[in-house]
């Protein structure tokens, strides 16, 4: 019998919006070709060279960040779901085949299925 | 050397909060980099940058932040007005922007200082660089930190508290024309593309002149730290349409916010009248001014933007060459006031 179990992670909303995707970890500049459109951008942080991939993301979550910090100032530009301060985001999703990002609340949730 | 062009106060509302300063500052440092580049040689730094190589430049950021946080760094706490600040935060950027054409003199076998020198010398540079960033008790980060938790304190009222903090938000977020990094690239590619359709290659870059020129340049020297291959990568990454959609939602949406703006300042306005006038407008101007700054000087011209790539480059050479000495906090802090006295600048 299958089971699930739920997830979630909380962060702080930067641009309001929900999206669901594969998250695609970003640890370093070869992990940015991986984000197709679509795709949850996971990340400790952005900067410029993230710009091509956070236009192809549907959303943006990464573990550090206030309101002043670039990927929320690209958020409300793009209407880019966002959540930022989602600690230890890059580790806990990065196996995650699939993760919905509720940016009007501040969460990431996914299940994780058991047999 | 593209002119940037100071915004009309018509567009800011009732209550004009100016930040020209920070396209000041932002002007200042880019000056000093062309001149820089000038003197370098233009072509031999697109051809010492493309020897560098796309994996070099790709994980040079990575392995700066990496030294920077493992790092020991001689942070002073200094309080200053806000004008003291800026022009030291300014001097300090061009002090930065001149260590790393030293650097690029050096890899370019052009130097005749050791390589422990030239490791000393981008130590203090960087050293000098933090003393007014995000690791730094007065640096630009905590400044804008507390005054914005001051102004908030100012504004807050009783009720509404989402209506507040998207007031705060978009008090924070850039307008046309100031624009934030990742908007002027978009912005900047956008003018680059309508002179060079196709990716230019070093030898078109040079021969062109004029506003082309100013337009390569000023995206080379910003964006791709002089390198002509992450230019071109531009060209694949950004396929036409996905491209012009994003720039065409990115420009509506900085309307909306610039509309949403003149409100923010209107209830900053309504706000000042009740007797902390200079003190509301002082935080907002300040609060303004180093978020440009944070969003523009900070990625050009830091440790993630040109000057910081040789510096880095410098750092790994001499851990490659084992001369990676310890060095006391008192000599760094020693050797980054001296670099900063070195540097002539004229005061905003």
């Amino acid at each position: 019998m299958e089971t699930y179990t739920q997830h979630r992670l909380e962060g702080r909303s930067a641009c309001i919006g929900v999206a669901t995707g594969r998250p695609i970890i970003i640890r370093n500049q070869s992990d940015l070709d991986h984000v197709a459109i679509g795709d949850i951008l996971v990340a400790i942080e952005t900067d410029i060279s993230y710009v091509p991939a956070m236009l192809r993301a549907a959303a943006i979550v990464t573990e550090t960040g206030g309101r002043f910090c670039h990927a929320a100032i690209w958020a409300r530009e793009h209407r880019k779901p966002t959540v930022l301060q989602a600690a230890n985001a890059t580790s806990m999703l990065s196996q995650v085949p699939s993760v919905l990002v509720d940016a009007n609340t501040g969460y990431v949730e996914w299940d994780t299925r058991h047999e | 050397m593209m002119k940037l062009q100071n915004p009309t106060l018509d567009r800011l509302g009732d209550f004009p909060v100016v930040v020209n300063l920070a396209l000041d500052i932002l002007r200042k440092v880019e000056d000093h980099v062309s001149q820089l580049e000038a003197a370098f040689g233009r072509k031999r730094l697109l051809k010492t940058i493309f020897k560098v190589g796309p994996e070099a430049i790709s994980q040079h950021v990575a392995n700066h932040r990496r030294i920077i946080r493992n790092g020991n760094w001689p942070n002073e706490v200094r309080p200053s007005s806000f004008s003291v600040f800026c022009n030291e935060y300014m001097r300090a950027a061009i002090a930065y922007a001149t260590t790393g054409f030293e650097a690029l003199d050096f890899l370019a076998g052009n130097s005749n200082i050791s390589i422990e020198k030239m490791y000393f010398r981008v130590l203090c540079s960087e050293a000098l660089r933090g003393q007014y960033g995000k690791r730094s008790p007065t640096g630009l980060d905590q400044r804008l930190e507390r005054t914005t938790e001051d102004l908030e304190s100012c504004l807050r009222s009783t009720s509404d508290e989402d209506a507040f903090t998207e007031d705060v938000n978009t008090f924070c977020t850039p307008i046309t024309p100031w624009l934030s990094a990742e908007a002027a690239l978009l912005e900047d590619f956008s003018q680059l593309r309508q002179h060079f359709i196709t990716p230019p290659t070093i030898d078109e870059i040079l021969s062109s002149d004029g506003i082309p020129q100013d337009v390569a340049w000023n995206f080379l020297r910003r964006h791709v730290k002089w390198n002509v291959l992450g230019m071109s990568r531009f060209y694949s990454e950004f396929s036409t349409s996905e491209f012009c959609c994003s720039l065409n939602t990115a420009r509506a949406e900085r309307e909306k916010i610039c509309e949403k703006h003149r409100q923010v300042n209107k209830k900053i306005a309504e706000k000042s009248k009740f007797g902390v006038e200079s003190e509301v407008f002082s935080m907002a101007r300040e609060i303004k001014v180093l978020n440009q700054l944070n969003l523009t000087l900070e990625p050009y011209y830091s440790f993630k933007g040109s000057p910081g790539l040789p510096q880095a480059l410098v750092m790994q050479e001499a851990s490659r060459l084992g001369v990676c000495h310890s060095y006391s906090l008192d000599e760094l802090n020693a050797g980054k006031w001296a670099l900063f006295h070195s540097t002539n600048v004229k005061e905003i």
